[in-house]
């Protein structure tokens, strides 16, 4: 799970890789996740060997090569850099689709029991590049490690992973077993607890200083400290990437040959890697860029074989394409939305108010915005899961498109039903106070306004363009948005949480309110933070039955029990529902294998092969 | 000149004690906090909690400051935690970038400004005057993001003459092995500075060609070429030394736009990215490189006049 940016979705992918899986939902799915397209087409013949340079999201570079990222390391490159080096027990993301690609993870077969209260894993029989076997004894130096180091681990969330694991225990070389405090729902413990499981070389590893031996310091609390203190330094040293020796030892299919400061890596294939698909090509270069426009302008000068097309640019697919460029859309299990305060002292009592949220929903005009704003790639929000990439967790009401489509005249019916005197283009006013039927509702003032501030993350043409039409939507009907683009990282940290109405004057009440991109899941769309009643829940919105309905779904093995949860959800609209957009990966005509892009953001050169152009 | 010196060295040091009060007290007051900046709107309290106390956001901000002080004081410049490097190491990787930028566009721009300004005033008012005149007030008015665009959709999409990006090599030694990378960024900066530093020169020249002892000068029998460069040049550099100092900020801001434009990751976009990530070591650490920089750039400035004009002198 994890929160982005707008415009910033590709950057969040990669960060699903480590908690990105989902199990066992595999046959519903239908259509793929991603889908290319070109005006060229490459007939010469397959290459081996070769090099493929790929553009690192602008203005981000790998900056920690220990798999197990911190809070502030928690980036979407780091994911990218160490997922070629380092894999996940679980990998998820299979022919462009949510779902698993058993071929490629470790696991041999996972396996719940005692009511979903206990799990039993067994893994494959890999080995390291160093020769070693992947042992259970190198998923419990994982697993002791984020236990005493939780606070400091990027995927830590309390009450789950590894908080969730009464104990431990090691069967054998290949097999482990998880026993859980609770019963869970497979599916959303395979896909979003386990999959953030990545074996480590303990037998290399397992150390507290450079020059030291290595032990078994981790089975302590205290050298599990040590641990971790050492690799997350040695993690960070950007100088001794490519020649630390605690970085040879790899069990990807690609190993690191060379770094620099600035961020380009390159890579050439581990010849030990034991999984499918093995590299075809001799190397693979991360290149890094400032900005998405120095990106943009290197791959229009045709430098980068893999790149990404930026928001802004969208109009220039079809120069791409004329130069020879296929370009392919992605969707990550990603949904996007607009956080109401609720609990905001000037605008709460109005935001609280169910029938004005659904009126709001009723004109946020999403078609136009795919269109208009997104050009075409995007889809629109229906509720908590999303419509792509496909995926069985969509129940019928939201494939329908959700319960509040657009309709400006329902939206309109809905204020005046409640009292409201409309004025289109203008500002709605509250002409019936009070509680009762065809009364605006607890709070609300005769004469209050519909109006409300909107603050966005902006920087991209696409956002400005969503905001603006929905801007123009709601004033037909009356209701005044103002709108406020601040970059992202402003934005986040402006609108943090819901307002404590007992403190007025915090930064928390300054905000109406936000959207600052939405939410990427794991493989299981059920987020028990999104509307916990602690932060990351920004927008305040506390249900039991909301609470009930997220246990059931997390805790029980019936799918229905998903959907009863997210067509609460869908119609309650703790948050408004807007269209999430897609990520553009354009690559050259002689690069092939790179269609589907795999939906959690993984970048898998050991696919690709080259034609002679 | 050494008591000067002395004086000014003291005054120095305290102007950037100033800077760095007055910069801790604004990056203080952007609204958020940094570790919501850092970690996102998925950060628990006690995420929030922990990032705080590593990084002492924790502590009253007199307190929060006075370590500052002493960990610069000590040749700790910080540690950035959005780039996980020490914040000397981010400035030593980024400044060879800068330097090398702006040195070559300024000498670039200096180069072709210093006689062109000379030749219009000498010929003021013919068709090569007025042609330059035009060329560099269009110049003067194009900003330098456009420019670059320009030259780049030129001379590296269009026509493939030259690299997109400037050269991607870390240190000055490996910038200048790729000579070809540097045309188009050092071309788009150097092209706007050298408008102005034209005009100014042109206009210096004039003021100084009516002056008596350029006509003592030609009195002499002295050669047009030797009134020109001794005489008519080292009294008209006098304002474009002044120039040069003022510019410095813009020339700064262009670069940035350059770093933006051909992927060359400046002190810049350091800055920049730091402001939007609310990273507190970096804007310190930048804030009291640039600082520095400035007051030993206006040291030189003085340095530098006292040596073009002997009249100029400190004591």
């Amino acid at each position: 799970m994890k929160a982005v940016g707008r415009g910033l979705v590709r950057r969040a992918l990669g960060g699903l890789c480590t908690v990105g899986a989902a199990a066992l939902l595999l046959a519903a799915c239908g259509g793929g996740g991603s889908s290319a397209s070109s005006s060229t087409s490459s007939a010469g013949p397959k290459v081996k060997g070769g090099t493929v340079t790929w553009a690192e999201s602008s203005g981000t570079t790998p900056n920690y090569i220990f798999p197990l990222t911190t809070g502030a390391t928690n980036l979407v490159v780091n994911s990218q850099f160490t997922g070629l080096m380092y894999r996940g027990l679980i990998y998820g993301g299979y022919k462009g689709r949510d779902l698993i690609d058993k071929r490629k993870s470790l696991y041999q077969s996972i396996v719940y029991s005692n009511g979903d209260k206990t799990v039993t894993i067994t893994l494959k029989d890999w080995k390291w590049s160093n020769g070693d076997p992947i042992t259970t004894r190198d998923v419990q130096f994982f697993f002791n490690l984020v236990k005493a180091n939780k606070s400091s681990w990027s995927q830590y969330s309390s009450g789950l992973f590894p908080d969730n694991v009464k104990s431990f225990t090691i069967k054998n070389e290949h097999t482990f077993v998880l026993q859980l405090t609770q019963p869970y729902n497979p599916s959303y413990y395979t896909g979003n607890q386990l999959a953030t499981i990545i074996p480590l070389p303990q037998k290399v590893w397992d150390k507290t200083s450079a020059s030291g031996k290595v032990g078994n310091y981790d089975m302590t609390t205290a050298g599990a400290k040590k641990v971790w203190a050492f690799l997350s330094k040695e993690g960070g040293q950007l100088s001794t990437f490519d020649s630390n020796p605690l970085w040879k030892v790899v069990d990807g299919p690609w190993k690191l040959q060379s770094f620099q400061a600035n961020g380009h890596a390159v890579f050439v294939p581990n010849k030990a890697y034991s999984g499918p698909d093995k590299p075809v090509i001799s190397q693979f270069q991360m290149l890094p860029f400032t900005t998405d426009t120095a990106e943009f302008n290197v791959l229009k000068a045709g430098q980068v074989d893999v790149g990404y097309v930026p928001s802004n640019d969208l109009k220039q697919l079809p120069a791409l394409r004329s130069q020879g460029y296929k370009v392919v859309s992605s969707y990550p299990l990603h949904i996007d939305f607009i956080v109401p305060n609720l609990p905001n002292v000037q605008v709460g009592p109005m935001l609280s108010q169910l029938y004005i949220r659904q009126a709001m929903q009723e004109l946020i005009p999403q078609q136009v915005i795919v269109k208009k704003a997104y050009g075409g790639y995007a889809v629109i929000g229906a509720g908590p899961v999303p419509l792509e990439p496909p995926n069985p967790y969509i129940s019928p009401l939201e494939k329908s498109g959700g319960p509040y489509p657009y309709s400006p005249s329902k939206a309109k019916a809905l204020l005046t039903s409640h009292g409201w005197t409309v004025s289109p283009q203008g500002v709605d006013t509250c002409a019936k106070p009070g509680t009762g039927a065809g009364q605006c509702g607890k709070g609300i003032t005769k004469g209050e306004k519909l109006e409300f501030t909107l603050l966005y993350a902006s920087g991209g043409a696409s956002a400005d363009l969503e905001f603006q039409a929905v801007q123009s939507a709601m004033a037909q009907d009356g209701i005044k948005i103002n709108l406020k683009g601040e970059p992202f990282n402003t934005v986040v940290s402006q609108a943090s949480g819901p307002c404590n109405p007992k403190q007025p004057s915090s930064q928390n009440c300054k905000w109406q309110m936000v959207d600052w991109g939405g939410w990427v899941f794991g493989m299981d769309p059920v987020e028990p933070l999104l509307f916990a009643s602690t932060p990351p829940n920004t927008g305040g919105y506390v249900s039991a039955k909301a609470n009930s309905l997220i246990r059931a779904a997390l805790h029980s093995g019936n799918p229905k029990a998903v959907f009863a949860y997210e067509d609460y959800i869908a119609k309650q609209l703790p948050l408004l529902w807007t269209p999430s957009g897609a990520s553009l990966v354009v690559y050259k005509s002689t690069v092939h294998g790179v269609a589907p892009v795999n939906p959690f953001g993984t970048v898998n050169p050991e696919d690709w092969y080259l034609t002679k152009g | 000149m050494i008591p000067f010196l002395i004086r000014r060295i003291v005054q120095s040091a305290v102007v950037v004690v100033g800077v760095l009060i007055i910069t801790f007290i604004l990056i203080h007051l952007l609204p958020g906090s940094p570790a919501r900046a850092a970690l996102g709107p998925q950060a628990t309290p006690a995420a929030i909690a922990h990032f705080n106390q590593v990084n002492g956001f924790n502590l009253p901000l007199p307190e929060q400051f006075l370590d500052y002080v002493n960990r610069v004081a000590h040749g700790n410049l910080g540690y950035s935690y959005t780039n996980d490097q020490t914040v000397a190491s981010l400035i030593a990787n980024r400044l060879p970038k800068d330097l090398v930028l702006i040195v070559f566009s300024t000498a670039l721009a200096l180069a072709l400004g210093v006689p062109l300004g000379i030749y219009q005033a000498v010929k003021r008012n013919s068709l090569g005057d007025y042609t330059l005149t035009g060329v560099a007030f269009i110049l003067y008015s194009m900003p330098t993001f456009f420019l670059a665009f320009l030259l780049l959709a030129a001379f590296a999409v269009q026509f493939h003459i030259l690299p997109p990006e400037a050269p991607q090599a870390i240190g000055v030694v490996g910038i200048l092995s790729h000579p070809a990378g540097l045309v188009l960024p050092v071309v788009s900066l150097a092209l706007v500075s050298f408008a102005a530093f034209s005009r100014y020169m042109r206009s210096s020249a004039m003021d100084n060609l009516v002056q008596d002892y350029i006509r003592t000068a030609r009195a002499k029998g002295l050669s047009e070429w030797t009134v020109l460069v001794r005489h008519l040049l080292r009294n008209s550099l006098i304002p474009i030394v002044t120039l040069l100092g003022l510019s410095l900020p813009a020339i700064v801001a262009g670069a940035i736009v350059v770093e933006e434009v051909f992927n060359y990751p400046g002190m810049g976009l350091l800055f920049f990215d730091a402001a939007l990530k609310q990273d507190y070591p970096v804007l310190m650490g930048f804030a009291l490189f640039v600082g520095v920089a400035t007051v030993v750039g206006n040291l030189l400035a003085d340095v530098v006049y006292a040596a073009l004009d002997p009249r100029i002198r400190y004591d």
